[in-house]
């Protein structure tokens, strides 16, 4: 029996955009000419997004909460590129463009450096996920989950632990039951005139 | 079927699935952990499903195996390798090593004796195979492993015959040892690492057991045999050269102080006294060799009663896809209560139960209350309600294309039979009907029981002959009409612990 719960916001705190977008205003979205929201995400208080860095693309029903990062992972490079005219040395590292999949929800304080999330993912409370992770479709990440550099999680998995690593499988309806949790998540999560 | 994991590490949608129980015959469980034969129309857990294993998949390189081609498949994937510290993938490094002898010419020939060396890294911890002690590999990992750990090489031959072997070789120490009296052990200081140490040691550290006083005084059961017998017996064991040059090195003093009791080794608090003690640690570094890493497996689910295939997943690098599903969520309406708003002890407490129906058409749920004399089931760990009040009629669950075909969902003809006054709400494919139960108690959970009929339509897939196909069967010009199967469910749901009044 799990019931989620009617969250109420303030209209004023938050922009809604035509595709169902929720916004909140104290979001830090850096380089926001390469976000690419596709619909019905909720962007929670003093989440980040650094687009600056490099291209994030994010799916339907994303839920990122509140103080949940997202950041272009990136490749070390084998030779410096642009090196400088001034004499310093040129970066040795390059980012890479973010993909995130739909019906992805990112809990509080999460740091994301994946280079793709898949679909139907849910990310706990205050995980860590390193440069180069690769997370495929139908996995779950308990919190305080600490995901070390260039892993590649299969479908299907629970991955928990401080390293991280594969506890557990999720059972196969997990799909639909993620397109419900989120969606009935977007559903509950009303303006404060809604409240009876 | 009990949850395979620890229930902190689940998604919140999957922490509370134990409260609603599904129970069809011997199987109980929550639905999401459960599937349903299409054929049998059973529900059915792990164990009564049969798991075939069609391909191993490596997960760090997508590299798929058959069974036949990966025999020794509980070794894992062949290239890639997990840290033997935190059991992260390894990473392969190169370095470029020159050759012993080097040309003395020129700078490009310089470059031309120098020689890729490829070793083993784990960038969470460090670890390298360098440091271990193992040596460089000169190819990269394609099919087969260039390093030889171990494992490997420890064991040439079946491993069984190589316990044979050891046992002979003792059982052929131990004879000579048990007839022949001990020799003074202050003549020499290097000892032979045999079973005879524990005399040596009995002397050396005051160490007496019950055993070695048996050996001494010689009334170990081959004390009686004659000389001959024993030359005899020697001859058909095998000779100790079968073993490695390990197993019969000289052993310096110091390297005793292992075969100390734990409690002994336990008492020593320096660091380089403490690793004396082997325990589950590798002696060494060198001990510590990288493992295989695991592979998934693509599995194929089928029903142990009917061997129909229920389950059959298509994994590919990027996505997954099921051939075949038969989850029991996508199958067998799924009911959720909701928690009543007013929850007290001895009084009427109405709470409204939310049933999805995920099939292709429209299903008739009935409900009745199980027989007062019924026993409880095992996994009811609470106090029953009474006076459950259920809805009378049969109450129709909209399928699931109803929000695309835009039906109305107020008063569409095949609602009107339905009991109206139970039903709370109605969206789509989703229905909310009130229940309502007295609490009992307030110091255990409350549960309610009750049964579930359902139809399930088995829709066939059916030939229809056409006059311009040569190949139709004749005689069969209309379409089968579909079967429906009646589907009773005990359902057991936790509605938590009550207030007291």
């Amino acid at each position: 029996m799990y019931e989620l719960q009617e969250q109420f916001y303030n209209p004023k705190d938050f922009v809604e955009t035509n595709t169902g977008n929720k916004v909140n205003k104290k979001t830090i979205l850096c380089g926001s000419q390469q976000i690419l929201l596709t619909g019905k995400s909720i962007l929670d208080q003093d989440s980040v997004i650094r687009a600056d860095l490099a291209t994030v693309r994010i799916g339907r029903n994303l839920v990122l909460s509140r103080g949940a990062i997202l950041k272009p992972t990136y490749k070390p490079l084998s030779k410096a590129i642009l090196p400088s005219k001034t004499g310093a040395p040129g970066l040795n590292f390059m980012y890479q463009n973010m993909k995130i999949g739909e019906y992805v929800f990112v809990g509080e304080k999460s740091v994301i450096q994946a280079v793709s999330v898949g679909n139907h993912v849910y990310i706990g409370n205050n995980c860590v996920i390193s440069r180069g992770v690769i997370i495929h479709d139908c996995v779950s990440i308990a919190d305080n989950t600490f995901v070390p550099p260039d892993t590649v999680i299969p479908v299907f998995t629970i991955f928990a632990g401080n390293i991280g690593k594969p506890v557990g499988t999720l059972p196969d309806c997990t799909q639909e039951l993620m397109e419900n949790f989120i969606t009935s998540y977007y559903a509950k999560f009303l303006p404060q005139s809604s409240r009876v | 079927m009990a949850i395979p994991v620890p229930k902190n590490v689940l998604p919140p949608f999957l922490r509370e699935s134990e409260k609603v129980i599904y129970s069809d015959g011997d199987v109980h469980g929550s639905l999401y952990w459960l599937s349903f034969c299409q054929v049998c129309k059973k529900l059915r857990n792990r164990k009564g499903m049969l798991e075939e294993i069609e391909m191993h998949r490596c997960t760090a390189c997508s590299e798929t195996f058959t069974i036949t081609e990966n025999s020794d498949k509980e070794k894992g994937c062949p290239v890639c390798f997990e840290c033997p510290c935190c059991g992260q993938t390894l990473v392969v490094r190169t370095a470029l090593l020159p050759l012993p002898v080097v040309a003395k010419e020129s700078v490009d020939e310089k470059a031309a004796q120098q020689e890729k060396r490829f070793h083993l890294v784990c960038q969470t911890c460090r670890w390298s195979s360098r440091a271990a002690g193992i040596p460089d590999a000169t190819r990269l990992p394609s099919i087969s492993s260039p390093w030889r750990f171990k494992p490997d090489t420890m064991t040439p031959q079946d491993p069984r015959e190589e316990m044979t072997l050891l046992s002979d070789y003792y059982r052929a120490v131990s004879i000579p040892d048990k007839v022949v009296p001990l020799k003074s052990p202050q003549k020499s200081k290097r000892l032979t690492k045999s079973p005879a140490y524990p005399s040596v040691l009995g002397d050396k550290y005051k160490l007496v057991s019950v055993a070695q006083k048996r050996i001494s005084s010689g009334v170990g059961g081959s004390a009686g045999l004659a000389t001959q017998d024993l030359v005899v017996l020697e001859a058909k064991l095998p000779k100790p050269e079968c073993l490695s040059e390990a197993a019969m090195e000289e052993v310096e003093e110091e390297e005793l102080l292992r075969y100390l009791s734990e409690d002994q080794a336990e008492k020593r608090l320096d660091w380089k006294q403490r690793l004396q003690w082997p325990g589950e640690q590798p002696e060494k570094v060198d001990g510590l060799a990288p493992r295989r890493k695991p592979l998934a497996s693509k599995l194929v689910w089928k029903c142990r009663s009917c061997l129909h295939i229920m389950c059959k997943m298509d994994y590919t690098a990027q996505t997954y896809a099921f051939k075949m599903n038969s989850s029991a969520p996508l199958l067998v309406p799924t009911i959720q209560p909701c928690k009543p708003a007013k929850f007290v002890v001895g009084q009427v407490c109405e709470f409204v139960v939310v049933i999805r129906n995920p099939l292709g058409h429209d299903v008739h749920m009935s409900f009745t209350a199980p027989l007062p004399d019924e026993e409880s089931p095992a996994w009811i760990d609470g106090m029953a309600a009474s006076n459950l009040t259920l809805p009378k009629g049969p109450v129709i669950l909209l399928n699931r294309a109803c929000a695309a075909d835009e039906k109305s969902l107020g008063g569409t003809d095949s609602l009107t039979g339905e009991d109206s006054s139970a039903i709370a709400f109605r969206k789509l494919y989703t229905v909310g009907l009130r229940f309502s139960c007295v609490p009992l108690s307030a110091e255990s959970d409350t549960w309610v029981s009750f049964y579930t009929r359902y139809d399930f339509l088995e829709t066939q897939t059916t030939v229809f002959t056409t006059g311009k196909s040569d190949t139709a069967v004749s005689g069969d010009t209309a379409a089968k009409e579909p079967i429906t199967t009646w589907i009773s469910l005990r359902i057991d749901m936790n509605l938590g612990r009550a207030a007291a009044k």
